[in-house]
């Protein structure tokens, strides 16, 4: 499980007070792989999701990176050890430019990696990391937003800023939760599209939740069902999709598109 | 929280306006500089008074308007500063004036540390509006045991510095002569809040304020920052404090009650705490309705507190923010979309 | 040194009740609006002075003592209604940030309304003669309005946990505090009930003002420390919890009556270490809120 693994957890248990949410849980991601995390409501996806990205804590158990045990590490520590994070909703510096939001990240990023401040005395940010912060915007299709107010953004390109944020790291995974959430179907494929061609250029393994099938038999190359905090099925998604287990817990949830 | 921001000002601006704005900045510096020449020592005093509170709410607002915490007992720090550089100066410490400012200022950064490290890590705001308030009070009462400090009367007499720069010194024992020191010494510290607001440290700060979450999961070591901003608050408020214990010559605890305490938030707030400027326009704009208003007992709590509610009620981006909209508003009068 | 034990203890109890006449109202708003109202303290101040003026220095028995109390209650009632629809009802939804300092201002406004009416003199109320005498306890002497006192609280506390617990009115209000949204789904009347829940706050700030009168010097500041107090016990307790209070109120009052009696020149200083102490060492009070936050 660990060895080659990029990301790997063992045994996660997780408790909100006496009452267990997550029971032993484990999985692995390779480098450049892409795992979905599936369920239905309330079978403890979101507190999964936490437990790996070190929002919340577990009662026991063990989260590695790349070999490193990161199971205490705060959340900034962990992001400066190569997890990058998006939410469900979108979350970026709203009253800052869309530049400025991917300008702190990369500001960030120097500190994290120990590439130096730079000439931090500057009052104004380094020319390289604002080229560099317009590259990244137009690779992700938004650069004529460059100047706008992340508040006056809309909520699709939002999402693609908060991508740059989190790519702005130059993670080795990503973290993305429900990322086509509250979208129209055309715009669900662009994210999708997105997102695998991040995958294929920049070779960063992926970790979503997600209800949209369409979307995780896209881009997932495993599945894992979570089903009141354990893991009911777990394998490529064509055995996920074919598993009699999986059809019984999902019987009633009408989005399945078999 | 903030409902426009630094970054939209300034992008509004053109070249040519910032250029016209640095212009009218220096002028105004130099008609404070030569203000001894030209108002009666009465007006002196206020206008040394105000460039005090202009220091000592440009330093709330480092913490408030720019790193979204609230500190309700910043006078605490304001109180560390001036009566250490007063008893220095009174009791004759014998060390250079400049000495003590620094070490006023570093007294103000420590005790911020000591606070941040306690009550940032919690989650929410009011540990710290408790601690503050706390320290304020805990404050008053060491104040008010030390017959050195003055007590309940207050530590008065304070001499006037003389700095020994070498080559020849700078007698600051007229009240004009201090006055200029003053006004040099506010210039130097507003560049270099101004530095730190745009320089990269001010922009980790304005993330944080804008979503602490976001923040960490860019790597950033939010408690760290915000300690570190909590730390350059105190120290520039101790500052503040530290330069007005000459100024007034008397140092008393009215400088470390609620009503102090309350002066730099009014002051930021009515000036617009989402700019820079705000807390400075603020400072003059009250300073100025204090001027013309009679006193009677309970008249300073009544205003500040009276306009810090309305103000809060009614137009919360203070009066900056009322001017920003309204050039946002005449702009698309003229024509953009 | 029993006998200075004892008149801490029963001091330092009615210090503590005291502290809690006014934490209980503060944290009680709290529990249900989620806002921390400096101004409690303002109002427990205008009641003290309030029953000053009207039921003057000296009251003839207990019970014009009690029943001014009353009037001020009522008084600041009044004021806290409007208090409600003029300010307070503006900052329910906005970020708590303005709401913090919209009542520290309003604190501070009232303050100055105190000084402008009454001055800054210090005025010293009598017990009424009922109470204005002590009992030996152990070889201390224990005036009877401590026990007073320290019957108040206890009697509060005890109202407050039945109200609470058993009452229909407190099972409303447990629910608008759990879930608004849900509790308005519910046919739950919320606005009403928010309304009618920071008015009895107000009432009680009033009558702990009445009834602690004659417990101190009146100033213009004392509201303003005692809502110190009551947000030190409240942040020591845990936010919310009527229970964490009480129990810090009682602590912050025998560790004050402590500190006067044995270190009477550094009097009031120690609070502010047990605050220290206990912000390290238990962050999240006493009994802290479960979940939410």
């Amino acid at each position: 499980m660990t060895g080659s693994a990029l990301l790997s957890a063992t045994d996660l248990r997780v408790s909100y007070g006496a009452f267990e949410v997550i029971k032993g849980v484990s999985l692995s991601v390779n480098k450049g792989g892409a795992l979905a995390i599936i369920g239905p409501n309330g079978a403890g996806k979101s507190t999964l999701f936490k437990a790996l990205t070190g929002e919340i804590g577990c009662r026991s158990g063990e989260v590695n990176l790349l070999g490193k045990n990161v199971t205490g590490l705060p959340a900034h520590l962990r992001t400066a050890e190569g997890m990058g994070r998006t939410f469900q909703v979108s979350r970026v510096f709203l009253e800052l430019t869309a530049l400025e939001n991917v300008i702190v990240a990369l500001e960030s990023r120097q500190r994290c990696k120990k590439l130096g401040q730079g000439r931090w005395w500057r009052a104004s940010p380094e020319p390289v990391l604002v080229e560099e912060a317009a590259y990244l915007l137009s690779q992700l299709g938004i650069a004529h937003l460059r100047h706008e107010i992340a508040a006056t953004i809309s909520h699709g390109d939002r999402k693609r800023l908060e991508l740059a944020l989190a790519l702005a790291l130059e993670p080795l995974i990503l973290m993305l939760d429900e990322p086509t959430a509250g979208m129209a179907p055309a715009d669900r494929m662009h994210i999708v599209d997105l997102i695998l061609s991040i995958r294929k250029e920049k070779g960063v393994a992926v970790i979503m939740t997600e209800h949209d099938m369409d979307v995780i038999f896209s881009i997932s190359e495993r599945v894992m069902v979570l089903n009141y905090g354990e893991v009911i099925a777990e394998g490529t998604v064509a055995e996920v999709r074919s598993s009699q287990t999986v059809r019984d817990v999902y019987l009633g949830q009408g989005h399945v598109s078999c | 929280m903030s409902q426009m921001s630094l970054t939209t000002v300034q992008c509004q601006q053109s070249g040519a306006e910032k250029r016209l704005g640095l212009i009218l900045l220096a002028l105004l510096v130099v008609l404070l500089f030569c203000a001894p020449s030209l108002v009666n020592p009465g007006i002196l005093f206020v206008i040394g008074l105000t460039l005090v509170q202009a220091v000592f709410a440009l330093s709330w607002n480092l913490l408030f308007g720019f790193t979204g915490l609230a500190s309700f007992g910043h006078a605490g720090f304001f109180a560390i500063g001036a009566y250490f550089t007063g008893a220095a100066l009174r009791y004759d410490f014998h060390l250079p004036f400049l000495l003590v400012l620094v070490i006023a200022g570093l007294g103000g950064a420590l005790v911020a540390w000591a606070i941040g490290v306690v009550a940032l890590k919690r989650l929410t705001g009011i540990f710290l509006a408790v601690l503050t308030v706390a320290l304020t009070e805990a404050m008053a009462k060491i104040i008010g045991f030390s017959p050195a400090l003055g007590e309940q009367d207050g530590l008065g007499n304070i001499p006037r510095p003389v700095i020994d720069l070498g080559l020849f010194d700078l007698d600051l024992t007229h009240g004009d002569a201090y006055y200029r020191f003053l006004v040099v010494a506010t210039v130097l510290i507003v560049a270099a809040l101004w530095w730190v607001v745009h320089s990269r440290l001010g922009r980790t700060f304005r993330a944080i304020r804008e979503d602490a979450d976001r923040a960490r999961f860019i790597g950033i070591d939010v408690a760290r920052y915000r300690v570190i901003s909590f730390m350059i608050s105190g120290g520039t408020a101790a500052l503040a404090g530290a330069l007005s214990a000459p100024l007034t010559r008397i140092v008393t605890l009215d400088q470390v009650n609620w009503l102090a305490s309350t002066q730099p938030i009014l002051n930021s707030l009515l000036g617009g705490f989402t700019s820079f400027w705000g807390p400075i326009v603020g400072s003059v704009a009250f300073s100025t309705i204090n001027y013309w208003t009679r006193s009677f007992p309970g008249l300073s709590e009544i205003m500040v507190g009276g306009i810090l509610v309305v103000v809060i009620l009614v137009a919360p981006t203070g009066i900056l923010g009322l001017i920003g909209k309204l050039r946002r508003n005449f702009g698309r009068k003229g024509g953009r979309t | 040194m029993t006998s200075q034990a004892i008149f801490v203890l029963f001091n330092g109890m009615a210090s503590g009740m005291a502290f809690f006449l006014v934490a209980a109202g503060l944290t009680w708003v709290f529990g249900i609006l989620k806002i921390l109202n400096l101004a409690h303290g303002a109002f427990f101040m205008l009641g003290a002075y309030i029953s000053y003026s009207v039921g003057g220095a000296s009251p003839a028995s207990i019970w014009t003592f009690l029943g001014v109390a009353l009037v001020a209650a009522a008084a600041v009632g009044v004021l806290g209604y409007l208090t409600d629809v003029l300010v307070l009802r503006r900052l329910r939804n906005v970020d708590y940030h303005y709401a913090l300092i919209a009542t520290f201002g309003l604190m501070l406004f009232c303050e100055g309304v105190a000084k402008a009416i009454w001055g800054t003199d210090y005025f010293a109320v009598m017990p009424p003669p009922q109470v204005d005498r002590a009992i030996v306890v152990g070889g201390a002497y224990i005036s009877l309005y401590t026990l007073f006192v320290i019957g108040a609280g206890l009697a509060l506390f005890a109202a407050l946990e039945v109200i609470m617990q058993s009452t229909w009115a407190g099972k409303i209000m447990r629910a608008v505090s759990n879930d608004p949204w849900m509790a308005g789904t519910v046919g739950i009347n919320v606005p009403l009930v928010l309304m009618l829940s920071v008015v009895a706050s107000f009432v009680l700030a009033g009558l702990a003002g009445g009834l602690l009168v004659p417990n101190q010097a009146l100033s213009p500041h004392v509201g303003a420390s005692f809502v110190l107090y009551a947000f030190m016990a409240v942040v020591i307790g845990g936010l919310g919890s009527i229970r964490g209070t009480f129990l810090a109120c009682i602590l912050l009052g025998i560790v004050e009556s402590a500190n006067a009696t044995f270190l009477s020149q550094y009097g009031g200083i120690a609070i502010y270490v047990l605050l220290a102490l206990a912000l390290v060492w238990k962050p999240n009070g006493l009994f802290p809120a479960q979940g939410a936050t």
